[in-house]
C-alpha cells in the first residue's frame, strides 16, 4: 500500500487540547516549524448545547462527557468494565477543554514531595516554585478570574479578571464555611468575569461544562491554537495517529495516522510530543512497538500505562426551603472552594487530602435524571430539589498504584481497527477513609448553612475527567518514563506533556498544572533543543 | 418504535405510573410524548430500540393476557428489577422528554428555549464577603 509521506516538521504535536496546543503555541512562537495532529474536529461555537433548545438531550447523547455513550467518530472505545470510576473525556481541536469546567486551582508546594512529608509513593523531581511562572504564563493566555490572598495556597501573582460573582447561595454555603472556623475561597476559573482579549464576559447560564458561543469559558481552540495558526503551526483535524515510529537508535522519526478520508499517511519529525491524555498516551506508547522498543515506545520501565490516578469524588447535596432565587441561576460550579481539609494531618486516619468544590442546581432535566424517582412521590421529590439544592463535591487525592493500570484490549478496537485502552482500576483504601471523611464534613457544612434535608454519596463513579500518572516523570529511569521535562528516558526527541506524567495527583483540577508543565517542556525544547529545528 | 394501538396505550399506561398527573398537567402518558420518544431514540444510539425493549420487557410480565392487561406499579417494579440498565434508560429518556415540554416548564418556572444568549443576572462580586476568611494566617505546608 502507498503511504503519502508529509513535508517533514521540526516537531509534530500528537493532540491538540490543554497541552499540546500550549507547546504547538509556544514552539510556534520560537521558530519551530510545528504540525499538530488532533483525531477530532473542529467544532463550531455554534453547535454547542447550550444554543439549543434541546440542549438537555444533547448532553444525553452526542455531548455526552463518555466517548462510549456519545460514540462519535472521532471517538475511540475505552473498556472500562474493570474500573471502579468510568473514563470521561473528549475528542476535538481543543480535547477534553471543549467540555470542561474551567476550574483551575493549582497543585500546593506539598504536593510534589509527598514521599518526604507523608512517605507515600513518590516525589516529583520538581517543585511547585520550578512550574510557578508557567502556571502564570498560561493564566495570561486562557485568562484567570480569582483573587489574591488564600490562605491555604501561596501568594501569586494577580489575576487577569476579579472572581465570578458568587450570588446569595455561595455567600450563604461562605457563612456556613466562616461560622465552622474553616477555609474556603472563591474559586480560579478559566472562565471571563469580563471580557478578555476578545472573548466575551460569562453570562452565567449554568452548565459550563456544555460550553457556549460567547467564548466565556477558555478552551484551548478559542486561545492558545488561533495564536499558535498565526505564527504558522499546521493544525490537521481528523487525523488519527496510530504508530509513532522510530529507529534502530531508539529515536523517534515521526508518526503514521490515518487522514480524515481514512487514508494512511507518514508525518516525519525531528522529534515528537504526545498530548493525548492520560488514557490515549499510554494507549499509543504501547501501540508503538518496533525493534528497538518492543514493549511499546518509552516502556523499558514496564510503567508505561501503570500508576494510573483519577482523583476520587464524592459529595453532598442539601435541600433549602428558604433560598431567595432558584439554584439553578447561575454556574453549575467554580463558585468557592475549601481547602480546610487539603493537607496531610496526624490525626486523621489517611494521608493527603481534598477540596471541597461547590455546586448549584441544574435544569430540570438533569434534576429528574440525577435521583428523583419514579412513581407517586415522583412531584413532590422533584419539587424539593429543584432550584432548591447546593452541593459540596469533595475531590480527593488519589495515590498512585502499579495495580491501576492502562492496557490495550485484545479484543475491542476503534473504527480503524487500533486496540482499544482497557482499564483496571480500584479506589485504595487510603481513598475510602479520605472521601469517608469528605462526606461527613461536607454534611457538617451543609447542615450549618441550614439545609433540610441533605443525601450524599460515598464514591461517585462517573467521574474519570483527570486521567493522570500512566507515564510518569522521574530521575529514575527504572521507575519512571520521562525525566524532568517530560522527555522520554529511551528517546530522547519523544516528549509527553499531558496528565500521564504526573508522579502524584494532588486533590486539585489537573489542567492548569498539565498546562504549566506542557509550558515548560516547550521552554526546554525552545532553550535546550535547538538540534531539533531544521 | 411500536405504534400499533395496544402498545400505544400501554406505553402510555407505562409513562402515567413513571411520572403521574400532577395539579392541572396529565402525566406524562396524557402529553402526547410518543413522537418525542421516537425523536429521541431514532437520533442517538444510546437510545435505540429502548422504549420497544421495555414494552416488550412489560408484556412478558403480564403474562398470557399480555397487552390487554393494565400496567401496574408493581409490573414496572418488577421490570426495574429484573433489567435496570434498560430501565435506567427508559427513566432517563422518559424524564428528558417530559422535562424538555413547554408545557412542563411552564407549571414549574422554568424559560423554555436555548440557555443563550440570555444567561441569568448575577449580583456583582463583593469583596467584603472575605472579610472573615482573610484574617486567617496562611496554613499551606511550605517546602522546597
Amino acid at each position: 500500500m502507498s503511504v503519502n509521506v508529509r513535508e517533514p516538521v521540526d516537531v509534530l504535536v500528537i493532540g491538540s487540547g490543554a497541552s499540546g496546543a500550549a507547546v504547538t503555541w509556544s514552539l510556534s512562537e520560537a521558530g519551530f516549524s510545528v504540525a499538530c495532529l488532533e483525531q477530532g474536529p473542529w467544532v463550531p461555537p455554534s453547535s454547542y448545547p447550550t444554543s439549543s433548545a434541546d440542549w438537555q438531550f444533547l448532553q444525553q447523547t452526542k455531548w455526552h462527557y463518555s466517548p462510549n455513550v456519545r460514540k462519535l467518530p472521532a471517538d475511540y472505545p475505552v473498556n472500562d468494565d474493570t474500573s471502579q470510576i468510568k473514563v470521561v473525556m473528549f475528542n476535538a481541536v481543543g480535547g477534553s477543554t471543549i467540555h470542561w469546567t474551567a476550574h483551575v486551582p493549582r497543585f500546593h508546594p506539598s504536593d510534589f514531595r509527598v514521599k518526604t512529608l507523608d512517605g507515600v509513593a513518590e516525589d516529583w523531581p520538581i517543585s511547585y516554585f520550578d512550574l510557578e511562572p508557567y502556571y502564570d504564563l498560561n493564566d495570561e493566555m486562557m485568562g484567570c478570574s480569582g483573587i489574591n490572598g488564600d490562605p491555604a495556597n501561596p501568594p501569586r501573582s494577580p489575576r487577569q479578571m476579579p472572581p465570578i460573582p458568587i450570588g446569595p447561595d455561595g455567600e450563604r454555603i461562605a457563612r456556613a464555611f466562616d461560622e465552622l472556623g474553616w477555609h474556603w475561597w472563591p474559586s480560579d476559573v478559566h472562565v471571563n468575569s469580563t471580557n478578555y482579549k476578545g472573548r466575551k464576559a460569562c453570562n452565567y447560564c449554568g452548565p459550563i461544562g456544555q460550553n457556549c458561543d460567547r467564548g466565556a469559558r477558555a478552551s484551548s481552540d478559542i486561545t492558545y491554537i488561533p495564536e499558535a495558526i498565526k505564527l504558522g503551526a499546521k493544525v490537521r483535524p481528523n487525523s488519527t495517529i496510530f504508530e509513532i515510529t522510530a529507529g534502530d537508535d531508539g529515536r523517534a522519526t515521526g508518526a503514521n495516522y490515518y487522514n480524515a478520508n481514512g487514508e494512511q499517511e507518514f508525518q516525519p519529525a525531528n522529534a515528537v510530543v504526545v498530548g493525548c491524555n492520560g488514557i490515549g498516551t499510554p494507549r499509543m506508547l504501547l501501540h508503538s512497538t518496533s525493534n528497538s522498543h518492543p514493549q511499546g515506545l518509552l516502556n523499558s520501565s514496564g510503567l508505561v500505562g501503570k500508576n494510573l490516578m483519577f482523583h476520587v469524588y464524592a459529595g453532598a447535596s442539601g435541600f433549602f426551603n428558604d433560598l431567595d432565587a432558584p439554584t439553578y441561576r447561575g454556574p453549575l460550579a467554580c463558585i468557592i472552594m475549601s481547602q480546610e481539609f487539603y493537607e496531610t494531618d496526624p490525626s486523621r486516619d489517611f494521608k493527603r487530602g481534598y477540596t471541597f468544590q461547590m455546586g448549584r442546581g441544574q435544569g430540570p432535566a438533569p434534576t429528574a435524571t440525577g435521583g428523583v424517582s419514579w412513581g407517586k412521590n415522583h412531584h413532590a421529590e422533584f419539587a424539593e430539589r429543584f432550584g432548591k439544592n447546593l452541593g459540596l463535591g469533595v475531590i480527593g487525592d488519589d495515590l498512585p498504584e502499579e495495580i491501576n493500570r492502562v492496557e490495550l484490549d485484545k479484543k475491542l478496537t476503534d473504527r480503524h481497527g487500533i486496540p482499544a485502552p482497557k482499564i483496571i482500576y480500584r479506589v485504595g483504601d487510603n481513598s475510602k477513609r479520605l472521601l469517608a471523611h469528605g462526606v461527613n464534613s461536607a454534611r457538617t457544612v451543609l447542615e450549618s448553612a441550614g439545609a433540610s434535608r441533605i443525601i450524599s454519596s460515598q464514591l461517585n463513579t462517573n467521574t474519570g475527567w483527570h486521567l493522570m500518572g500512566t507515564a510518569r516523570m522521574g530521575e529514575d529511569p527504572a521507575r519512571s518514563v520521562v525525566n524532568q521535562y517530560g522527555q522520554g528516558h529511551d528517546a530522547d526527541n519523544v516528549f509527553i506533556v499531558d496528565g500521564s506524567v504526573f508522579v502524584t495527583g494532588a486533590a486539585v483540577n489537573p489542567t492548569p498544572t498539565i498546562q504549566a508543565l506542557a509550558l515548560r517542556t516547550a521552554d526546554y525544547i525552545r532553550h535546550e533543543r535547538s538540534d531539533l529545528k531544521s | 418504535m411500536k405504534t400499533s394501538n395496544q402498545s400505544t396505550q400501554l406505553m402510555q399506561s407505562m409513562l402515567d405510573l413513571l411520572i403521574p398527573p400532577v395539579e392541572n398537567l396529565a402525566g406524562a402518558g396524557g402529553l402526547n410524548l410518543e413522537e418525542e420518544l421516537l425523536r429521541m431514540s431514532t437520533e442517538h444510539s444510546k437510545y435505540t430500540g429502548v422504549i420497544d425493549r421495555s414494552i416488550d420487557a412489560i408484556t412478558r410480565l403480564l403474562g398470557s393476557s399480555g397487552l390487554n392487561s393494565q400496567v401496574t406499579s408493581e409490573v414496572i417494579q418488577q421490570f426495574e428489577s429484573s433489567d435496570p440498565r434498560l430501565f435506567e434508560l427508559l427513566l432517563e429518556i422518559v424524564y428528558t422528554a417530559y422535562y424538555s415540554d413547554t408545557r412542563v416548564h411552564e407549571r414549574i418556572g422554568w424559560k423554555s428555549g436555548a440557555l443563550q444568549p440570555d444567561g441569568h443576572p448575577m449580583p456583582p462580586w463583593d469583596e467584603s464577603v472575605l472579610d472573615t476568611v482573610r484574617k486567617r494566617e496562611p496554613f499551606w505546608t511550605r517546602v522546597n
